[in-house]
């Protein structure tokens, strides 16, 4: 008995070891990991400098790491070790069950990953940025609306079985810092509310709202803006339902099961009536749906980031929104699109939004960028 | 190159091993050799050369001290005394001279890198010259198993340092058996799983719990960064050698023991019989019993043990808080010898805790070259200048809890007893214990695979 589990032992080693190493050189490499939603490494190239400098050993460990046999399968692996170890996230995100859907891990943004600066929120910083949008409505002679939508961990917050150690301090500050003039609009309150309704609108998977939560935020805007009465009912739309979409969380953390999420697409019979130019080039409609095909499906909408978007429809005279904004608004302007002629500037490097309100001369503007945002990049700060 | 390391196992090692074992025995040696060398001069091909002028000296100069040491004590000595200035001056050079140029007022050389494993190449070196001295071991005739025993890659980076005497039988003739070869697929798989799954965890919670607390030092979170920079330390290192000993014995080779449960220690002066215990046997071997020992009188006694305390912090590392290190262990000592040794024996769980905190902070001083940090953290935790704790600390302790249990369990020998009883009373540990090595070394994969993992950031726009 001995001997033969000695033996074994010595044989599993082997071709463990042998296998993948055989495997490793005979298979062909991978340029990209639809799972983890990123370019892989090359071999490195072998010179003289780059040997003695030992930049050649660094890089082969990490092209190792990339072009390693069963990648995909290893790092689930590893998530695998880490929850049922010890660890309730990976890779900065949390898990948790959702009532929706019992039994199935999904995964959340987390606020925690220190690479990220997220895990710390400052409330100077935070109230400066939005002390920035609060002169900016101050000063503007057309109406603002300011959209920060919370991340999954805010709107799902009962899941978690352990406190978010700053709990909702960020939503407490803007609505103490931002006044009838910056048109703020709760949107923590009424998704977490429709969260705990057991309606879907955040992505398990995803850092963005569904399309139903966009939808919502829709008719907030909608009632902010004094035009209730065009809000589209739901019934209207006929909705088109993508399976198996899964996002930036899920690509992040690698949790061996999740539920993945379902994508919506709303559509309306007069959808082919809209011209839409994103930095320059028209697109073929609201939604370009060569990303279903692809790992970034979310950027369906509208084609994803752009630095200008501008939509009209054909032959309508109709008032412009002016959209500062980042990638939460993708799926909430072409409910927008349907009442007002859009102008959609990235905020990310368009924050001079009095001159742009010079230039396109809107009835309205609206912010949308999303908590995350605010408490890691200072953008909103500059917005004047 | 590491052994933590895919490039490591899947390539460096698949060959060596297949390499090794289809070369007949006589070449081996020469086989090792070869292979070590290419090993070393993996990350720093460069210093290859100079580990080579180290071993030909201490080879050469071998022959010299072996010729004279019978007739001529002076001239034996003499050719020992040069085999060491070599050996000891490269050390002194590559890894003291900027400490020294700074302290003194020198220029500093701004690109004078370590060369890797020097701290541990040059004491075995220097193991050889003495002994050899001493008349305890056997003249090193041929350069190939003198120059495998120096490079022998398993122990060449970071120990066990292992003594000539203790393996020059073995460079002429070992045996590689099935048994062993499992022993140290075992051993090594151990070793990795300790490196990978539990210190490099720890090491990422001592600094991210650290990085916290610079914002709002805690009394919780200061004890927490200290308890994971004492996990980190003990299953990295410890992990090293364990695989260091697991290859050994793949290659047929027996080693020293480098660790025996350092944390379950009922006094530092136990602490330093389990912690890195063939550097403390090379201290107390070649310094300690030459200057005298504790034969010579008591004050004598207590600075030989001075000296040796000294140079084993600044062997670690050529700044002042390795000397801080090394002196603060021998003022424990020195109490322990004087009246508290005996005390401690009356109270063992007050000895254990006592231990475990004078280390633990040991090694707050050890991780911080900055000595206003450590002055920092010793005043929060005993909470001068810190609140008790705070929501985010509560959090994090919350969540790496478990992650505490499963260290301190595996810190103690519990888990080895549990698998000799249970193997005692059944055979399916046996049947399965195979099965079991192959599962963590696949998890021990899966970690060094998502190692680089670093997702595309899109989510920012």
């Amino acid at each position: 008995m001995e001997k033969r589990s000695e033996l074994l032992t010595v044989i599993l080693f082997c071709v463990i070891v042998g296998v993948l190493a055989v495997l490793f050189v005979a298979l062909p490499d991978r340029d990209f990991s639809e799972q983890e939603n990123r370019a892989l490494a090359e071999a490195p190239k072998l010179d003289k400098e780059s040997f003695f400098s030992g930049e050649f050993g660094k890089e082969t460990n990490v092209y190792f790491a990339d072009q390693f046999p069963f990648r995909d399968q290893f790092v689930k692996l590893k998530s695998a070790t880490e929850l049922g170890f010890f660890k309730k996230e990976n890779n900065g995100v949390l898990y948790s069950y959702d009532q929706l859907a019992v039994r199935d891990f999904n995964a959340y943004r987390s606020r925690i990953h220190i690479s990220e600066n997220t895990d710390r929120l400052y409330p100077e910083t935070i109230k400066a940025q939005l002390g920035s949008v609060e002169k900016l409505g101050q000063s503007l002679e057309i109406p603002l609306v300011t959209v920060i939508p919370p991340r999954t961990v805010d709107v799902a917050d009962s899941v978690f079985d352990y406190d978010r150690p700053d709990g909702d301090i960020a939503f407490e500050l803007m609505n103490e810092t931002l006044s009838e003039k910056a048109g703020y609009i709760d949107t923590l309150s009424l998704l977490r509310e429709k969260y705990e309704s057991g309606e879907y609108v955040s992505y398990r998977t995803d850092h963005h709202w569904t399309t139903l939560g966009a939808y919502y935020v829709y008719c907030e805007i909608m009632k902010e803006l004094g035009v209730e009465d065009k809000i589209i009912p739901k019934e209207e739309f006929e909705i088109e339902q993508i399976e198996d979409f899964s996002g930036t969380t899920a690509a992040r953390a690698n949790f061996p099961f999740y539920k993945k999420d379902v994508l919506e697409l709303w559509h309306l019979p007069d959808d082919g009536e809209y011209k839409i130019i994103a930095d320059g080039e028209e697109l073929s409609g609201f939604y370009s749906r060569e990303y279903l095909e692809s790992s970034d499906k979310y950027s369906v909408f509208i084609d994803g980031t752009h630095n200008k978007t501008e939509i009209t429809k054909n032959g309508d005279e109709r008032k412009t929104l002016l959209i500062a904004k980042d990638s939460f608004a993708n799926s909430l302007i072409p409910f927008l699109a349907r009442e007002f002629d859009i102008i959609a500037l990235n905020l990310q490097g368009n924050t001079m939004l009095s001159l742009a309100v010079a230039e396109y001369d809107p009835a309205a503007v609206l912010i949308v960028y999303n908590t995350e945002n605010l408490i890691t990049t200072g953008s909103l700060g500059n917005v004047k | 190159m590491v052994f933590s390391s895919l490039i490591f196992i899947f390539a460096y090692l698949a060959v060596t091993l297949a390499v090794y074992y289809i070369t007949p025995l006589k070449w081996r040696n020469l086989v090792l050799f070869v292979v070590s060398l290419a090993f070393y001069g993996w990350g720093e091909p460069t210093y290859i050369l100079l580990m080579l002028v180290s071993i030909v000296s201490a080879y050469a100069f071998g022959f010299g001290i072996e010729r004279f040491r019978e007739k001529n004590k002076k001239a034996a000595k003499l050719m020992l005394a040069a085999s060491v200035t070599v050996n000891l001056s490269f050390l002194l050079f590559f890894k003291y001279y900027n400490f020294f140029a700074e302290n003194i007022g020198f220029s500093v050389i701004e690109d004078l890198t370590l060369p890797v494993g020097i701290s541990f190449y040059t004491f075995q070196i220097m193991s050889y010259s003495i002994d050899l001295y001493r008349g305890e071991v056997p003249l090193a005739k041929r350069f190939v198993p003198f120059g495998t025993y120096v490079t022998l890659f398993p122990q060449l980076i970071a120990g066990p340092i292992v003594r000539y005497k203790d393996v020059c039988d073995q460079l002429e003739e070992r045996k590689e058996t099935v048994s062993k070869f499992a022993l140290g697929v075992n051993r090594f798989v151990t070793g990795l799983a300790k490196k990978l799954i539990l210190g490099d965890t720890a090491a990422a919670a001592a600094e991210y719990l650290e990085t916290a607390s610079e914002f709002s030092p805690t009394v919780v979170g200061t004890w927490l960064v200290m308890l994971f920079y004492t996990f980190h330390i003990y299953f990295d290192f410890s992990g090293y050698s364990d695989m260091a000993i697991g290859l050994g014995r793949m290659l047929g080779f027996e080693f020293v023991e480098n660790f025996n449960y350092p944390y379950i220690a009922k006094s530092i002066t136990d602490f330093w019989r389990r912690w890195h215990i063939t550097l403390s046997t090379w201290f107390r071997e070649y310094i300690y019993i030459p200057l005298g020992g504790n034969r010579v009188g008591k004050l004598r006694g207590f600075l030989n043990l001075a000296t040796v305390w000294f140079l084993t912090g600044f062997w670690h590392g050529a700044d002042w808080n390795y000397i801080i290190w090394g002196v603060y262990f021998w003022v424990f000592l020195v109490i322990e010898k004087a009246f508290l040794g005996k005390l401690l024996q009356k109270v063992p769980p007050l000895a254990h805790f006592y231990s475990l905190i004078i280390v633990g902070f040991g090694w707050m001083i050890f991780f911080h070259t900055d000595l206003s940090v450590i002055f920092e953290s010793a005043k929060h935790l005993v909470g001068v200048g810190a609140e008790f704790a705070n929501a985010s600390v509560g959090y994090e302790l919350l969540k790496l809890l478990p992650f505490i249990a499963v260290c301190a369990i595996g810190c103690t020998p519990a888990p080895k007893l549990l698998v000799q009883k249970l193997s005692a009373k059944t055979k399916a540990v046996k049947a399965v214990s195979p099965f079991v090595t192959a599962l963590l070394l696949l998890v021990c994969i899966a970690y060094m695979v998502d190692n680089t993992f670093s997702p595309f950031l899109y989510y920012i726009f």
